[in-house]
């Protein structure tokens, strides 16, 4: 419509232009098309605009949030077994396994690694930047302390069990606590890359649904002023407009829905796993320090309690582990196994606990460091490796339906994009058949 | 199309898609995963007063010696057949296990093995438990331990709480710092400096009474300040001298600042009121004496440190 718009710039007011544009019926129709086709892509741009940023949210959780909350408790992880074998090491004395020493090793290099990959992943203005920060300073004079302390048990002088002992508070008061606030840094923004995800596109949905009114109502007013039933262009406008709405709206349900899913049944739940092999590993350390102290302070023992009160008492973390995994019997069996394992180690440990307060140290080392099947550290393994297997089911469970959420919504930009671009043209091609008919 | 039609199972799809075309709005609540928050782990730290020394007291006072196994408490350790002792684990030099064999030995271990010796005839007739500083008199007094040989100060305030033996080691509060420091007692020389002391210890009560403000550092065992001291974190320590000498024989580095802060008295310490046993103690613990067995001790473990002489105060029985 060149000559129109020529027309139109000549014009003197906006009341003149108005006037203008709706001089005769056919140009009243031209200018409601314009209009409803405007309205249309309006509801196009709107609608890719506010899924893409969806999908760009359920990517970040899949690829950025959920693996450094992950990685993040993984560290956490590392440095309180680091810190548990470092004291299981030292009560070894001069007769330090193969594999004690591996484990720690292992512990400090994970720890390490991740601790730069996760600076490398977060930028600057990150919130858990600063606790990396801190942690990467930490590490290497933690593992300069431990090695002091052993050195110096190697040489037959009681120092090294106090070195133990301020290297494990070192651990245990800042390095953890720092290894704590990271990992809830990264899954606040895990929690709020999900919430970005799943909510619905309103503002789309309720620009759908005018639309569709507004289509509706032009087609009823069309009828009554032509007398003709079907207008095939608004008829096309209306089914597309219906399409892309009704897809908007199933996509993104069942996208969030997922993604709720996925939540409930994977990441809320390896969270909570995460958080008792955590306070296992402190039970642990505890257990191992109490034995390091040689009876020089009770303040290990009360951790113990403290600790396994967390892990195992009434609303412990196994406890909210076993409400979290109700629903799904595979993850269910595994926390149940890691709840049995406890209680066989609760009571080994009334056993060893017991032969340190009669005096029989070397029985309470062989009991708490020992290994044989009876063992306290059979009983701490099999509730590691329980907790793991429950663990690596909810993280695959996270996947697939983290997955499946973002799948739902993998052709719905462009998708309905296209319709609402038909949608715009069919309004355009069948009002100007109207229009065509009063030349 | 599984999937598609798994879709369509999905919870809530129907509801919102439904509500939308009436017209309607249906909230999707979202469910935020729970976190929990870091268990504090930070301990509180307390300063605790030492017990407040009096002078109402002979501290060298303590009953005859009696050779006697009558008594109800003597009779009750050779009912056993083994005598319990509260000891340290911890105290190079005096009662400490040594990493590499797991033996316990020390100056107050040897005492211990004296004990056992003279009141069941076999010095290995013994449980030694280890009894953290704070948990020596209450071990004492819910009969967790018969005796507690463990660098014990006899002191007034304690007497009201067990009884003692006659002592058998003299010593006094003494300051351990590098050898480079220009500490050289309690005086202006500790101003603004950081002192260690172990909580509720008798060097704790001191460095708070002391005119001369400095940075106090309380911890849980002597032996932390040497961690501290060689980790720059501390620039002096105050404890027992005889605890001093302990230290300073695990790190050579350092020296003992001459001249003892006050004067203290190990002795050996049963439940209050168990006359019977700490008579029986005393007599052993004369023959001890006389029988060079505390010199070999000594000469053993402390003289090789301090490098000086020393013998127990000579005790003031009381009937």
């Amino acid at each position: 419509m060149p000559s129109q718009r020529g027309r139109q710039d000549k014009s003197p007011g906006a009341g003149g232009l108005t006037a203008r544009l709706t001089a005769t019926p056919p140009r009243r129709l031209q200018t409601g098309a314009v209009l409803l086709a405007l309205l249309a892509l309006l509801f196009g741009v709107l609608t890719v605009w506010q899924v893409s940023s969806r999908s760009a949210a359920a990517d970040n959780v899949v690829n950025h949030s959920q693996p450094l909350s992950n990685d993040a408790a993984q560290i956490f992880r590392s440095l309180a077994d680091a810190d548990t074998t470092a004291a299981t090491g030292f009560l070894q004395a001069g007769q330090e396994t193969a594999a004690v020493r591996t484990q720690y090793d292992n512990d400090i290099a994970t720890a390490s690694q991740l601790l730069t990959k996760a600076a490398a992943q977060s930028g600057s203005g990150d919130p858990g930047q600063q606790w990396i920060t801190k942690l990467n300073a930490e590490l290497p004079v933690y593992a300069g302390l431990v090695e002091t302390a052993k050195a110096d048990d190697r040489q037959g002088i009681p120092l090294g069990g106090a070195y133990l002992r301020y290297a494990s508070g070192q651990m245990q008061n800042q390095m953890l606590t720092e290894a704590q606030n990271l990992y809830q840094a990264e899954t606040k923004r895990l929690n709020s890359d999900y919430s970005d995800a799943r909510s619905l596109p309103w503002a789309a949905l309720g620009l759908g649904v005018i639309l569709l009114v507004v289509l509706v109502r032009a087609q009823i007013r069309l009828f009554r002023s032509t007398n003709r039933v079907f207008n095939l262009g608004m008829v096309l406008a209306t089914a597309c407009a219906t399409i892309a709405l009704l897809w908007l709206a199933v996509g993104q349900t069942v996208s969030s829905s997922y993604l709720a899913d996925s939540d409930t049944k994977g990441a809320a739940p390896l969270q909570m796993l995460n958080q008792a092999e955590i306070e296992a590993l402190k039970c642990r350390a505890a257990e191992n320090l109490n034995l390091v102290a040689r009876g020089s302070t009770t303040a290990y023992e009360t951790a113990w309690d403290a600790d396994s009160a967390k892990l195992a008492g009434s609303g412990g973390y196994l406890a909210q582990a076993q409400s979290n995994t109700s629903g799904d019997a595979t993850a269910q069996q595994a926390v149940n196994a890691a709840v049995a394992s406890f209680h066989s180690w609760q009571s080994r440990h009334d056993t060893a606990h017991g032969a340190n307060q009669n005096g029989d140290y070397a029985t309470a080392v062989n009991d708490t460091i020992g290994s044989g099947s009876g063992t306290i550290d059979a009983a701490f393994t099999s509730l590691k490796g329980s907790l793991d297997t429950a663990a690596a089911h909810e993280q695959d469970q996270f996947t697939n339906l983290a997955d499946s959420g973002r799948g739902a919504t993998s052709l719905l930009a462009p998708g309905a994009g296209g319709l609402t671009v038909l949608a715009a043209a069919g309004v355009v091609a069948g009002v100007n058949r109207r229009v065509a008919e009063y030349r | 199309m599984k999937k598609t039609l798994d879709w369509l199972r999905r919870p809530g799809v129907w509801a919102v898609t439904s509500a939308l075309l009436l017209g309607g709005f249906a909230f999707a609540g979202s469910s935020e995963a729970k976190t929990n928050a870091a268990p504090d782990h930070a301990a509180a730290i307390r300063i605790a007063g030492a017990p407040a020394d009096d002078t109402s007291c002979d501290p060298l006072a303590t009953a005859s010696p009696s050779s006697s196994d009558g008594g109800l408490d003597v009779q009750r350790i050779i009912r056993r057949g083994k005598l319990v002792a509260g000891i340290d684990t911890n105290s190079y030099l005096w009662g400490f296990r040594d990493p590499n064999s797991g033996e316990i030995q020390g100056f107050d271990i040897d005492l211990v093995h004296a004990l056992a010796a003279a009141i069941l005839g076999d010095p290995n007739k013994v449980t030694l438990l280890a009894v953290p500083t704070d948990q020596r008199i209450p071990a004492l007094q819910n009969g967790l331990v018969d005796v507690v040989v463990r660098t014990f100060t006899h002191n007034c305030a304690r007497e009201k709480q067990v009884s003692f033996s006659a002592d058998y080691f003299e010593t006094g509060q003494q300051i351990l710092v590098p050898k480079n420091s220009a500490i050289t007692g309690l005086n202006s020389s500790i101003k603004g400096q950081r002192i260690c002391t172990a909580k509720g210890s008798t060097a704790e009560a001191l460095l708070q009474s002391s005119a001369y403000k400095s940075q106090e550092v309380a911890v849980e065992n002597q032996l932390d300040c040497l961690v501290l001291t060689q980790l720059g974190q501390v620039d002096a320590t105050i404890t027992d001298g005889a605890l001093a000498a302990g230290l300073n024989a695990q790190d050579k580095s350092l020296r003992i600042v001459p001249g003892t802060l006050d004067t203290e008295y190990y002795a050996v310490a049963v439940k209050l009121g168990s006359r019977d046993l700490v008579a029986r103690i005393n007599s052993v613990l004369q023959s001890y004496l006389a029988g060079g067995d505390w010199q070999r001790s000594y000469g053993q473990w402390i003289k090789p440190i301090t490098g000086q002489n020393s013998a127990p105060p000579a005790a003031h029985y009381t009937g």
